[in-house]
């Protein structure tokens, strides 16, 4: 049955009335918001502009979360509360990011981690701070800036990858203040000239490793002696479980070998190359024939192995280039190239029989791949010189033609 | 007795100019079959490969197969068959496959890959680069990218 007309029209009413409440609502929220807002910028304009692209400002954070106050008073005297907080030592900027950063509760929505601050506390820079009260370490601010944070996932935030070196260049490259610490100066500059940073600037690979994938970001320490097989160790994989079945482990395990960074280096580490054979092993064997002798057998096995690769490439690349089908021999290729790559890691455990019998197989390889490449150029040759009888054949037929024409003619005359 | 006809002139040039036209015809064949054959046979291909009988594959077999000359690692899984290149994504060893651990592994840097491709340790920068896989009349088809 139709409702009369008369009972619908309040409760039209009733939808504009609601409506036009929550828009109060809302703009009443709004007004307050800008209050805090407007409040700051009285004074802190600056600060404020850094503040409205930072992370915390685009999860909602406001002054007042960090710095307390009363937002509502538009003079210094808004900073004359019990909560307010502006601090003026380096151990008061940790507790007062700490005091979110460490509570669980606050960070889950964000899947932030919340052991920064003790993380921080067994570093250097936290040991220096908190047992030494040096204030001239790097804090939770150094690194992340102060009033524009921006997540480590932004490309321009300070520990963005590619901008990590220069975030601990602005302390670490500084030699007045590195002096005081005694500590070197030139580890950004020699970074620079790695193949780390070859590999993250050039090749924009951001796994790559930079400052803070040896040392750790908020527990930043230099690895000790113990324990640069580890650090190494989490990306060269191979190169570490190969290494702690060399005879140098004995040693590193004594503390009387200093691991990868002995024959390698630290900072300035270049990619390793057959090369490194002559200058790393000298430095401790240089009056020691047999293990000089034992260098020389394996880099040469390396050396002949990539040279015989390199020649096996430029033939097949020759070969594809001539218009011959290579599919099979590019396969080979492959197959020699992780042969040889096994090699070069392999070294690793400073003898010749383990590399045999992949020297072996990667000979096997080769062999077959430079004989399919000459069997490709054969072929391609006696095509080539089957030009010349095919030639002589069809000057033949045209003369035999030319005779058979002639008898003809001749057969038709009366 | 000795009843044979001399061969004369023109029978001679007869037979000389028939061998000759076939010669000249299997002369002209014979090139066509051996530029054509090969290029069909080996050449690149962005057309699928078989790389076996479905039923040839157990679950979390692998199988190894070429694809205009690079090696494609071919998987069975519960969840049907997947296919990636067998190059590793960090210096390009061939990576071979751990039916064990149920992961693709780089034999040069111990670089490991899920049964999906990503990564899941070691050196490696990116993921192996998928195939396309499918099972047509029993048969795993795997088309080149």
């Amino acid at each position: 049955m139709e409702r009369p007309k008369m009972q619908r029209l309040p409760q039209r009413h009733i939808h504009v009335i609601a409506v036009i409440a929550i828009a109060c609502w809302r703009l009443a929220g709004t007004t307050a918001v800008h209050a805090q807002t407007i409040s700051c910028l009285n004074c802190h304009t600056n600060e404020m502009r850094l503040f409205s692209t930072s992370a915390h400002a685009q999860a909602g954070l406001n002054c007042v979360d960090c710095h307390g106050g009363d937002p509502k008073i538009s003079d210094e005297t808004a900073h004359a509360t019990d909560n307010f907080r502006s601090p003026d030592t380096k151990q008061g900027i940790a507790d007062l990011c700490a005091s979110c950063h460490s509570d669980v509760r606050r960070m889950n929505p964000y899947g932030l981690a919340t052991d920064q601050l003790a993380r921080y506390k067994t570093s250097k820079h936290g040991e220096q701070l908190f047992a030494h009260n040096d204030q001239k370490v790097a804090v939770c601010t150094d690194c992340h800036g102060v009033h524009d944070i921006l997540s480590p996932k932004t490309p321009a935030s300070r520990v963005y990858p590619t901008n990590i070196p220069q975030t601990c260049g602005g302390c670490h490259a500084n030699a007045q203040l590195m002096d005081q610490h005694k500590l070197p100066s030139n580890i950004v500059a020699l970074y620079k000239t790695s193949y780390h940073a070859t590999m993250l600037f050039e090749k924009g690979d951001l796994s790559a490793p930079t400052c803070v994938t040896c040392h750790g970001s908020h527990g930043a320490s230099p690895p000790g002696t113990a324990q640069v097989g580890e650090v190494c160790g989490k990306c060269h994989v191979r190169q570490r479980e190969l290494f702690d079945k060399s005879p140098h482990a004995e040693l590193a395990a004594a503390g009387l070998f200093n691991e990868c960074v002995s024959c390698h280096g630290n900072h300035g580490i270049q990619k390793a190359s057959v090369e490194l054979f002559a200058t790393s092993c000298s430095q401790c064997h240089a009056k020691d024939p047999k293990q000089l002798q034992l260098r020389d057998q394996l880099a040469g096995l390396i050396h002949r192995a990539q040279a015989d690769y390199t020649n096996a490439v430029t033939a097949v690349h020759g070969a594809t280039v001539r218009g011959l089908a290579t599919d099979d021999e590019q396969l080979l290729l492959q197959e020699a190239k992780t042969q040889v790559t096994q090699m070069e890691a392999m070294q690793h455990l400073l003898a010749v029989d383990p590399l045999q019998p992949i020297a072996t197989r990667f000979d096997g390889i080769v062999k077959q791949t430079l004989g399919d490449v000459a069997d490709l150029a054969r072929l391609e040759r006696w095509k080539r010189n089957a030009l010349g009888p095919i030639w002589a054949f069809l000057v033949l037929m045209a003369m035999l033609f030319w005779a058979k024409r002639r008898q003809l003619e001749h057969k038709r005359k009366p | 007795m000795n009843d044979q006809q001399p061969i004369s002139r023109r029978t001679f040039l007869d037979w000389l100019l028939a061998g000759g036209l076939l010669t000249w015809g299997v002369a002209f064949i014979a090139p066509v079959i051996s530029y054509v054959w090969p290029s069909q046979r080996r050449g690149p291909s962005t057309q699928a490969v078989s790389a076996g009988k479905a039923d040839e594959f157990t679950d979390w077999q692998s199988k190894m197969v070429a694809i205009a000359g690079q090696p494609v690692i071919v998987i069975r899984t519960p969840q049907g068959f997947r296919a990636f290149s067998a190059i590793c994504t960090h210096l390009g060893c061939i990576v071979g496959w751990d039916a064990g651990r149920h992961q693709i592994e780089c034999p040069c840097h111990a670089g490991v890959f899920d049964v999906n491709g990503r990564v899941v340790s070691g050196p490696p920068p990116r993921a192996l680069a998928g195939l396309d896989v499918a099972v047509v009349n029993g048969e795993v088809l795997v088309k080149s990218a």
